[in-house]
């Protein structure tokens, strides 16, 4: 072990990996009260962290020490409000101290040296003071922080531009900005023995039902990994089905859509570390939804909602249907296309499943590239890729014009998809239903429909129907999937999840000028 | 050790199943690159008692042009059809023997267009019909024409607007004003009572040889499956009047006050037949009604006035008369064929009596009685009053 940063390493066994993190003999040992014996204790579990640093001071009459973190707390507010009040203060107990000496907002008590590490590694600083049997925790965290930015993934017309950012504090602020009630409850724990991730759990009291709110806490509470440092580890731990490829929460970084998702009943996760929060549980449907949708005119998002539908089974279906339609159903193309698809055809040498898997191929891999490299060389990137290698591949006679058209189509429905992990799994799922089409014809297409039916009708999410409201079939709430219903028509909160507290506006705000007191 | 276990199931059959799918016989796939599309088809009596199936096939390429797959498809400039034909006692025979000379595999599905020649027809086309009809890619909406001639120089022709005779005859028959029979549809009528029906007859027009501009289109008369004759284009608008198939018709007529002819267009024509029985007398009236435009006035009578209108409408009555009444010539008297359906319209109204009289209706149909009842009416004179380029005195 060339690099041991941890601590306590040296004394856990890697065998002993039952209960939480820290059953450890030294660190739930309380502090004590002599200054020394616990400077010896403390320089010995941080071994090897020259980043912690150790201010020897005197308060008073008594010895003081000052731990503290390089670069997790602010060293300017430090001398400011810690060390220059504590040279000048005539107190001597930590009582006191915090009481009149210190000019910060909060401060906390730690007995444990465990409590120690963690209060210290979360920024704060630990005052201790001789005779003391607890030290004082001064949080002081403040490090480089990204600002608040529009999140590039997401990105509306018409909408709040704010997204979240790598620090948990600022994004329940922005939370907490957008539900100002004491209703918004927000759980919090830590997750990963090493990387301690700070990981909330937001729900409306009076709205979520409390038994998803104990499910989420359960299933959060049950994690035991070594760091998560996205929530898409939480995510992966956390799922009802594992094997699935389809989400099954629903990642955002918006701070309008947690909301939103909030007063439907349901329960957000947020992590420290990320911008991307998540939603439990959800539908198929919800992911085919754009928070866009509920900021445009009711007739705009219905009509956007149904071409994203649209889109999504052309970007699932459309190669593997003209596939099946090339190889096996000849009869079916009208006359007139079928002989324009035959000519372009006619110089290709190779059979349609190898064309459309090279071209989807081909496609993928384009997409990949433009996502990874620098956003200046994205775009060249796709138009060396999609212009000059398409019409080359056209004119070399090595794929046909139609075929270039079909995969051009899907991929521009898979970018209508409003969520990339839904946009994700079901460009997965083309290309085993086009090679199952290649096979078996349009029987073969249909066989793959049939099994994804199946899949999705079995799939819960936090013991929610998948394809609720359609399977099981609930007529009440085709409000928001057939069309997006007008606010003043949404009296009720989805019955899956909001039954609990289902009214949510008077059915009676529907605007109409008899309403006025002129 | 992990959930692998649940699926290990999927992966020892999977493994099964997986290579029977490289099994050559699994695949009965076959790309498009590998059919030769027959757009239509045509059957020939040949001289030495055999039958000559020509099929015409889409041309994947531009003949003598050749040009890069993308870029192809604005084909005017060539024909884009390959006419090939072989001979067989029977239709399948021929048909097995094209596809030996074939490097591709033939296909009906986008097939549309069958013809046949009149000698074919006359010897009887239930055999021909059987076998087109038990193909699984033959479509039973396909269009039957009886050509005047071989039916294999028709698929050679040269259409001017379309891509090839076969889409020619295909759209006319899709959006013409032509008497229609689809290849399902004549077999539901040679197994009805009467059995007798019409298919659309077509010869090229002599002067318009090497290219099929326009095909002259009259009606062949079957009786159960053998032609017996054919009806001019004249009759077969009469009888695609009466079938109410028509969308519109023109009429040249010539007024006792004047020397010039009045062109009229009929549309929304519509015809009835009432049967009666009254004895043993069969009887049938010709109900019709039609309006229409005038579309050219070349006499100098003014078509406002409406003593020359009415007089109009009378004569256009008569001309239908006339001919509606050589039609019933043709097919009652002449060739005793019913293919207007009199049969049928008696059998509903008077179902006991027909029932009775089916097996002896070809004697009985000659002698059945026909009264017309028309009723034409002008209804929109056009844009001019009194006749174009006379002066006030000159008008009548």
């Amino acid at each position: 072990m060339p690099f041991n940063l941890n601590p306590f390493s040296s004394k856990a066994t890697p065998s002993d990996s039952t209960g939480n993190s820290h059953q450890q003999n030294d660190k739930d040992e309380p502090i004590s009260q002599a200054l020394t014996v616990n400077r010896r204790k403390l320089e010995e579990i941080l071994s090897g962290c020259p980043d912690v640093k150790y201010r020897q001071l005197r308060v008073h009459d008594k010895e003081a020490m000052l731990l503290y973190i390089d670069g997790l707390s602010d060293l300017h507010f430090l001398s400011q409000h810690v060390l220059q009040p504590l040279l000048h203060t005539s107190a001597s107990d930590l009582e006191t101290i915090a009481l009149e000496a210190l000019t910060v907002p909060n401060t906390g008590w730690v007995r444990t040296f465990a409590e120690c590490v963690d209060h210290a590694f979360s920024g704060s600083a630990l005052l201790f003071l001789d005779n003391e049997p607890h030290a004082l925790s001064i949080p002081l965290a403040g490090w480089e922080q990204r600002g608040v930015e529009e999140p590039q993934a997401e990105s509306v017309v018409r909408g709040p531009r704010e997204g979240f950012t790598e620090t948990l504090a600022v994004n329940i602020s922005m939370l907490r900005r957008k539900i100002k009630s004491p209703a918004l409850k927000l759980h919090t724990t830590t997750v990963g023995r090493y990387s301690k991730s700070m990981v909330a759990i937001a729900y409306l009291e009076g709205i979520a039902e409390e038994t998803l709110v104990r499910e989420t806490k359960e299933r959060i509470d049950r994690i035991d990994i070594d760091g998560a440092l996205e929530s898409a580890y939480l995510e992966e731990l956390i799922l009802d089905k594992p094997y699935s490829p389809f989400p099954q929460v629903l990642t955002t970084e918006r701070p309008d859509v947690i909301a939103g998702n909030l007063f439907e009943g349901r329960v957000a996760i947020l992590m420290d570390g990320t911008p991307i929060a998540m939603v439990a549980p959800i539908t198929l449907f919800s992911l085919l939804q754009s928070p866009e949708d509920y900021y445009q005119h009711f007739l705009m998002s219905t009509l956007i909602r149904w071409l994203r539908y649209g889109a999504a089974l052309i970007s699932l279906l459309l190669p593997s249907v003209y596939v099946a339609v090339l190889s096996f159903h000849h009869e079916m193309v009208p006359s007139l296309l079928f002989f324009t698809i035959v000519r372009s055809r006619e110089e290709i040498p190779f059979p349609a499943i190898v064309e459309a898997l090279m071209m989807e191929v081909a496609f993928e891999a384009l997409r990949e590239a433009g996502v990874k490299l620098p956003k200046q060389i994205g775009p060249a990137v796709s138009i060396v890729g999609a212009l000059i290698i398409g019409d080359a591949a056209v004119s070399a006679g090595i794929v046909s014009a139609t075929m270039v058209m079909v995969v051009a189509i899907t991929g521009i429905a898979s970018f209508m998809l409003p969520k990339y992990s839904v946009g994700m799994s079901l460009r997965l799922l083309r290309f085993p239903i086009m090679l199952l089409s290649s096979i078996l014809g349009l029987f073969g297409t249909m066989l793959g429909v049939l099994a994804l039916v199946i899949h999705l009708s079995t799939l819960r999410s936090f013991g929610v129907p998948y394809l609720s409201p359609i399977g099981p079939f609930q007529r009440k709430q085709w409000k928001d999937v057939g069309i997006r219903a007008p606010w003043w028509k949404m009296t009720s909160r989805p019955h899956l999840t909001g039954k609990y507290n289902s009214r949510r506006q008077t059915p009676i705000s529907k605007p109409d000028p008899s309403k006025g007191n002129e | 050790m992990f959930a692998w276990r649940r699926y290990s199931t999927i992966f020892r059959y999977g493994w099964i199943i997986l290579p029977s799918l490289l099994l050559s016989g699994c695949w009965d796939r076959i790309e498009v690159n590998d059919v030769a599309v027959i757009t239509a088809a045509g059957i020939d009596a040949s001289d030495d008692n055999l039958v000559e199936l020509s099929v015409q096939i889409f041309a994947p390429k531009e003949q003598g042009n050749q040009q890069v797959a993308g870029q192809a498809g604005n084909g005017a400039s060539g024909s884009s059809a390959i006419v090939q034909s072989a001979k067989g006692k029977t239709v399948p025979e021929a048909f097995f023997r094209l596809q030996g000379q074939m490097t591709r595999q033939m296909f009906w599905g986008q097939c549309n267009v069958f013809i046949m020649s009149e000698t074919v027809a006359k010897e009887g086309i239930r055999g021909n019909l059987d076998y087109l009809l038990r193909q699984i890619y033959v479509r039973g909406n396909s269009h039957l024409f009886i050509s005047h001639g071989k039916a294999k120089s028709m698929l050679q022709q040269s259409a001017s607007m379309e891509r090839n005779s076969a889409e020619l005859l295909n759209k006319l028959s899709e959006n013409g004003n032509i008497l229609k029979m689809a290849i399902g549809r004549i077999n539901n009528r040679m197994i009805s009572d009467v059995r007798d029906s019409t298919v659309p007859w077509i010869r090229t027009l002599p002067m318009s040889k090497g290219k099929l501009v326009q095909s002259a289109v009259g009606a062949a008369i079957f009786k159960k499956d053998k032609m017996v004759g054919h009806i001019d284009e004249k009759q077969t608008e009469g009888l695609l009047w009466m079938k109410n198939e028509m969308k519109e018709a023109l009429l040249n007529v010539k007024l006792p006050e004047s020397d010039g002819l009045i062109t009229v267009r009929l549309y929304k024509m519509k015809t009835n037949l009432i049967p009666r029985i009254k004895g043993n007398e069969w009887s049938m009236t010709i109900k019709g009604f039609a309006e229409d435009d005038i579309v050219m006035n070349a006499t100098n009578l003014q078509m406002g006035n409406p003593v020359y209108v009415k007089e109009l409408e009378k004569e256009v009555e008569q001309q239908l008369i006339r001919t509606l009444d050589r039609l019933l010539q043709q097919v009652q008297h002449k060739m005793n064929a019913d293919v207007l359906d009199f049969g049928e319209t008696f059998h509903r109204k008077y179902p006991k009596q027909w029932q009775k009289a089916k097996d002896r209706w070809h004697d009985i149909y000659p002698t059945v009685k026909v009264d017309y009842d028309l009723k034409v009416v002008v209804r929109r004179p056009g844009k001019l009053i009194s006749p174009a380029g006379l002066i006030e005195q000159e008008v009548k």
